[in-house]
């Protein structure tokens, strides 16, 4: 008996599945595709519904914090509060309250909720990398590098770590750069000058 | 710094797979997988908890076939360079690069794109980009899956004690 569906990833094409299936060989008669699909439990798990916070009964039951009326089912994560079941969000094995959920958004305290971030590290390589080969840019470029690997130093890298070790590079990098760049141009404007001296005073 | 998140054993974390701008790895965490879109100066994440995942999809696509054709091209434009009297040994000394890379594809095996299925969302993974790899991602999921029902039906604490 058919149960579920699973759709094509190239053309979305529905093809049902038999419950209990582990794994499925097909072409698509759609779009010639062969797919092969694997099946886990959370295919087969009836949608889940929302839960309804029990109400308290005995007044020496602990209790929500939002819901004074209604039964302790968790303990938020985030700040230690006693939580009811509808005020529980799931995150993955983790249990957060609301307020926990909205100020970890705004304030990126809790690290599942991230979304993006921003890659210092990455952009103050990349302007030390870049410094190297644009001589006159490097007077720029090398500060600029310089000043986002100091300013963002405590900001966190990827999530999959290696930010510091990035930063490092960068300041080095660009401080060598602005050093070479900065002594070469130096040399050049110094023979100028000089030059210009010696022809306007010959001996 | 103590790392969440690690590459998944023998698939590695899909370091070679590139979109228009964008680089797309696959990191296992504790009860997600993390999958990280890059643009190299702004990283976007992606969770797919374990026990939410109910279908890995695995397409073959033909990507082996043109890339050995690719290959093979590459070769006959470095022998057309006889025609203009190159010496032979500078010929074979070009050509050894892109046949082994040639030989490399073919013994890898076919190719295919991965898709993983919630009950919300479906995500192209970067890994496996080979067939013969995608057992070992299904392995590992089911691995996974059955620590998290096993840490799912573990006792809650209750919060009176």
């Amino acid at each position: 008996m058919p149960v579920a569906a699973f759709a094509c990833p190239k053309c979305n094409r529905a093809f049902s599945v038999e419950d209990g299936t582990a794994e499925l060989d097909v072409t698509c008669p759609s779009c010639s595709s062969e797919l092969l699909a694997f099946f886990f439990s959370a295919f087969y798990r009836p949608e889940e519904t929302g839960v309804a916070a029990a109400a308290v009964v005995d007044p020496s039951e602990a209790s929500c914090f939002y819901h004074p009326q209604k039964q302790a089912a968790r303990v938020c994560e985030g700040c230690g509060r006693l939580i009811c079941s509808l005020c529980s969000v799931d995150m993955g094995s983790q249990h957060f309250c609301p307020a926990c959920i909205s100020a970890g958004r705004k304030k990126a305290k809790i690290t599942t909720l991230e979304t993006n971030r921003t890659r210092y590290d990455n952009i103050a390589l990349g302007l030390a990398v870049a410094s190297l080969f644009m001589s006159f840019f490097a007077v720029i470029l090398s500060p600029a590098a310089i000043f986002i690997a100091v300013r963002y130093w405590k900001s966190p890298g990827g999530l999959q770590g290696r930010g510091r070790v990035r930063m490092v590079i960068a300041f080095c990098v660009a401080l060598g750069s602005l050093v070479f760049w900065g002594g070469m141009l130096g040399i050049a404007f110094y023979g100028v000058s000089t030059g210009a001296h010696n022809h306007a005073h010959p001996r | 710094m103590k790392k969440d998140y690690f590459p998944i054993p023998g698939l590695g974390t899909g370091r070679g797979s590139f979109r228009v701008g964008m680089r797309h790895r696959l990191y296992q965490g504790a009860d997600h997988l993390l999958l990280i879109q890059s643009t190299g100066f702004t990283d976007d994440y992606r969770r797919l908890y374990y026990r939410d995942i109910g279908c890995v999809v695995v397409r073959v696509t033909q990507r082996r076939d043109i890339i050995s054709i690719v290959l093979i091209a590459l070769v006959g434009l470095i022998l057309l360079l006889r025609l203009a009297n190159a010496p032979w040994v500078v010929l074979v000394g070009l050509c050894i690069p892109p046949l082994v890379l040639f030989v490399i594809n073919l013994v890898r095996g076919p190719t295919c794109t991965c898709y993983i299925t919630t009950r919300v969302q479906t995500v192209e993974v970067p890994t496996p980009q080979r067939l013969s790899k995608a057992p070992r991602l299904i392995e590992f999921l089911r691995t996974k899956l059955a620590e998290s029902t096993d840490a799912a039906s573990a006792p809650v604490p209750s919060p009176s004690s």
